[in-house]
């Protein structure tokens, strides 16, 4: 009897899931569509943006958010992408020198920027990077330098300041911002340094770091080889760096690149 | 090639041996108990012994963190009292490989117990044995083979643990970097030559390991 | 001496086992699934009563009204299992030496040797149960048992896992291992009736979680009580009959068309009754003058079994197996007449009351 009601569920599931088709899966059959391979810390920004483009151009925009250096190795590899947008600007020199990218697209569209967070309603005061040397504060969660852009920014800000070596001890690396941020907001780590991009001001204390403390965390993007909407691909490109794209990326806490 | 860093290796390693032997200390008594009872209350435990096997890594990352972290009840315990974390330490790094390994040692453990014959364990109590005592004498004996097999992959499930480790270790640099967080960080700066020689490091130890555990158990069998 | 009083529930099944058996072997004979074996590992505290009592030779071992179960190990009990239950990762000798562990070293060896000299066993200390004999393994299960000197031995279908035709062999080998190592109370289970009566003085016939009746071998085989010891004892012919008449010796009972006449026996006076004739015990005749309780037969149908022929006959409407050697009366396999004369010894008649 319950054997019954299980089966006729489990059933139930895989006819759903393999019988009907999906909406996205019928529309696309009529209308063009563009796979986005994008850093993580764009997820916010560019969800706003594939909406504004669909709109203009009636098409479909497909968002594949990882880590720059993941997403990379995925498109060395013959990934299907048409367009990507990573968080440094090297991957992009590094794929094009090996011919997976239309040279010619590869564009700068952002400059991060990072920042000191504490969790609202913690008693800690810090403003400064000095401040990072609290006894009270035990451990500092980063990205992990090795790989993440933004990651190296931190570390690049402390040793500017000469704090890292006294601050070493302290740092846990999460493998990507967001993963840096969960150790924070689970209260694993007093503080830490994360992007810009990523604040809330309803979650948490930011502090601007001074961009000469640390190398331009310079974001790149381009057009990939194998896209079949080239055409397409290309206006994309161009709508993140046009006013409107602008507009939406510095909402978001990107400073874009002057004309 | 000089600076190969084999720390990786190394934590990995105790990391992997000291999850094997809290999983053995742990999970061969539960699962014994689990093989000799029926029930709703066990079914329900067997269950959630293996939630962590079905559970994605950064999931149960995630509840450790939550669980052992420094805001909660025991991790701020061990802090405030002992001046010891338990995330971002070996010590994390050796609860989560535990808790995802042990499900495996206790499946295949379990399984084992169930298949030994009640009349032995009935013939052993006939003959003035006591439950401890038959344990050891008639019931370890017996199921070795299913509670090998478990150790086994109970082992290589730890030494290859990735995102709870990860979540929970916080990946410090000679402190808490295991051998598949630094093959993953190796990969993700685009380092293919370390990754490529952690990766074969790693593959031939589990090769050499499986091996070995097959041989070992073809020797016992022939006794 | 056993003395047993228990009840025991497990779902649907019930078990009521009221009994006691002094020393020699008592057979439990019952299909399978009566409680015979459930009764065993009662008394071993394998399983425990929902009441009642075990006592063996004064030592209470179970109790529900003083709250006492003494845990299997320190019953001193000796049971040998169905298929044994050899410990598979120890030896001939280990297996053996298992229940003596407790003894001094040089001690426990000398009573090991000891044992397998006895048992016949010797040569195979080293070998692995898996190495063994169907033969083998019983004596070193019984070895095992043995060594540990116990005050009641327990046989639960002890030659159910062996080939039939070594199987005799065993028996008388296994009766006279036991005969001259204990003297205690031995218990056999078995549901086969040729085996309990070769080897048991006493025989229990169980079902369906009943004792059904006690008794030396030979009363549970000549006077069944009941229509289900009667078929569990392997009686193939049973009439439902009415009492005609009764005499001071003898009763006419009718069934069918068929009237005969039987021994009287001891039960409470009622019309309804169940005549019960083993099928060895009738018998074919040419003339009929002369002979009581005979009767004119057809054949319906002939079983050829390897010594001996079951003939199923129509005798005025009743159904009769009949079964012959083959010896002994080679002219009916071959007649083809159909038309035959029975006779039917009225003092192997048994009569019992139909069972509710």
């Amino acid at each position: 009897m319950n054997k019954n009601i299980f089966l006729t569920i489990l059933m139930t599931i895989v006819i759903t899931f393999t019988a009907c088709n999906f909406p996205t899966g019928t529309i696309s059959s009529q209308k063009a569509t563009l796979t986005i391979a994008a850093a993580s810390d764009l997820t916010n920004a560019f969800s706003e943006i594939g909406e504004a483009f669909e709109k203009k151009h009636d098409c479909i925009i497909t968002f594949s958010f990882g880590s720059t250096g993941m997403l990379a190795e995925q498109i060395a590899n013959g990934a299907p992408f048409d367009v990507f947008a990573a968080a440094n600007e090297i991957v992009i020199y590094e794929l094009d020198t090996k011919g997976h990218i239309k040279s010619e697209t590869k564009q700068l569209y952002a400059l991060g920027r990072i920042g000191i967070v504490t969790l609202k309603g913690s008693h800690l005061e810090v403003f400064t990077l000095e401040d990072l040397l609290n006894p009270e504060i035990v451990k500092i969660s980063i990205a992990n330098p090795y790989h993440a852009p933004y990651g190296l920014a931190a570390k690049q800000a402390l040793i500017t300041a000469g704090l890292w070596e006294r601050l070493e001890s302290k740092m846990v690396y999460g493998k990507n911002i967001s993963e840096a941020l969960t150790f924070i907001t689970t209260k694993n780590a007093e503080a830490g340094i994360i992007a810009l991009s990523l604040k809330d001001d309803s979650l948490m204390n930011f502090n601007l770091i001074n961009e000469s403390m640390h190398e331009p965390l310079r974001q790149s993007m381009a057009v990939i080889n194998s896209t079949k909407e080239e055409e397409l691909a290309r206006k994309f490109v161009e709508f993140v760096n046009s006013k409107e794209g602008k507009e939406i990326m510095s909402k978001y806490g990107f400073v874009t690149p002057e004309e | 090639m000089d600076n190969i860093n084999l720390f990786p290796l190394y934590l990995s390693f105790r990391v992997a041996i000291t999850a094997t032997i809290i999983s053995f200390i742990i999970g061969i008594p539960f699962a014994y108990f689990l093989s000799k009872r029926d029930g709703k209350v066990t079914d329900f435990m067997d269950t959630l012994t293996n939630l962590p096997v079905v559970l994605p890594p950064t999931v149960l990352g995630y509840y450790l963190l939550i669980l052992l972290g420094r805001q909660s009840p025991i991790g701020a315990f061990m802090e405030n009292t002992f001046g010891k974390m338990i995330v971002f330490t070996p010590t994390g790094a050796i609860i989560a490989s535990t808790v995802v390994s042990i499900p495996y040692l206790i499946k295949s453990s379990k399984t084992s117990f169930v298949e030994i014959n009640e009349d032995y364990l009935n013939a052993a109590r006939l003959l003035g044995r006591n439950e401890l005592n038959i344990f050891f004498t008639i019931v370890l004996p017996i199921a070795w083979r299913g509670i090998l097999a478990g150790i086994t992959m109970s082992f290589v499930r730890a030494l290859g643990d990735f995102g709870t480790t990860l979540m929970v270790s916080g990946s410090i640099p000679n402190k808490t970097m295991t051998m598949p967080i630094a093959i993953y960080d190796a990969l993700q700066a685009g380092d293919k030559y370390m990754a490529n020689l952690l990766v074969f490091i790693m593959t031939s130890i589990a090769i050499i390991f499986l091996f070995t555990i097959n041989l070992l158990e073809r020797k016992m069998r022939k006794g | 001496m056993l003395e047993l009083l228990i009840k025991k529930t497990l779902g649907n099944f019930s078990l009521q086992s009221t009994f006691t058996a002094k020393n020699g072997v008592l057979g439990i004979l019952g299909p399978s699934g009566c409680g015979k074996s459930m009764t065993l590992k009662c008394i071993a505290g394998l399983q425990t009563p929902d009441s009642g009592l075990i006592r063996l030779n004064d030592k209470l071992l179970f109790s529900s009204e003083f709250k006492i179960d003494i845990p299997s190990r320190k019953r001193n009990i000796g049971y040998v299992f169905q298929h044994y239950a050899l410990f598979p990762h120890m030896t001939v000798m280990n297996n053996i030496g298992y229940g003596v562990k407790h003894l001094e070293k040089k001690q426990r060896i000398q009573k090991i040797k000891r044992m397998i000299e006895r048992m016949q066993l010797d040569g195979l200390e080293d070998h692995y149960p898996s190495q063994l004999s169907g033969g083998q393994q019983q004596r070193t299960a019984l070895a095992r048992t043995l060594i540990t000197e116990p005050d009641l031995l327990l046989l639960d279908e002890p030659f159910s896992a062996l080939d039939s035709h070594i199987k005799h062999l065993l028996e008388k080998e296994l009766i006279s291992i036991i005969k001259n190592n204990f003297d205690g109370i031995v218990l056999l289970v078995t549901h086969n009736i040729e085996e309990a009566y070769r080897i048991c003085d006493h025989i229990m016939i169980m079902d369906k979680g009943n004792n059904l009746q006690y008794g030396t071998k030979d009363d549970i085989v000549h006077t069944p009580a009941n229509l289900t010891t009667a078929r569990i004892t392997g009686c193939k012919n049973l009439l439902d009959v009415t009492v005609l008449k009764e005499t001071d010796q003898h009763l006419i009972l009718k069934s069918n068309e068929l009237i005969f006449k039987a021994i009287k026996p001891k039960l409470k006076p009622s019309k309804i009754k169940v005549a019960g004739i083993r099928s060895h015990h009738i018998s074919f005749c040419s003339d009929s003058h002369n002979n009581d309780n005979t009767f004119e037969c057809t054949i319906i149908d002939k079983i050829n079994g390897v010594f001996s022929t079951i003939i199923v006959v129509n005798c005025k409407r009743c159904i009769l197996q009949v079964e012959l050697s083959k010896m002994s009366c080679p002219h009916i396999h071959k007649c083809n007449s159909s038309k035959l004369m029975l006779h039917i010894p009225p003092h192997q008649v048994f009569v019992m009351d139909k069972d509710e």
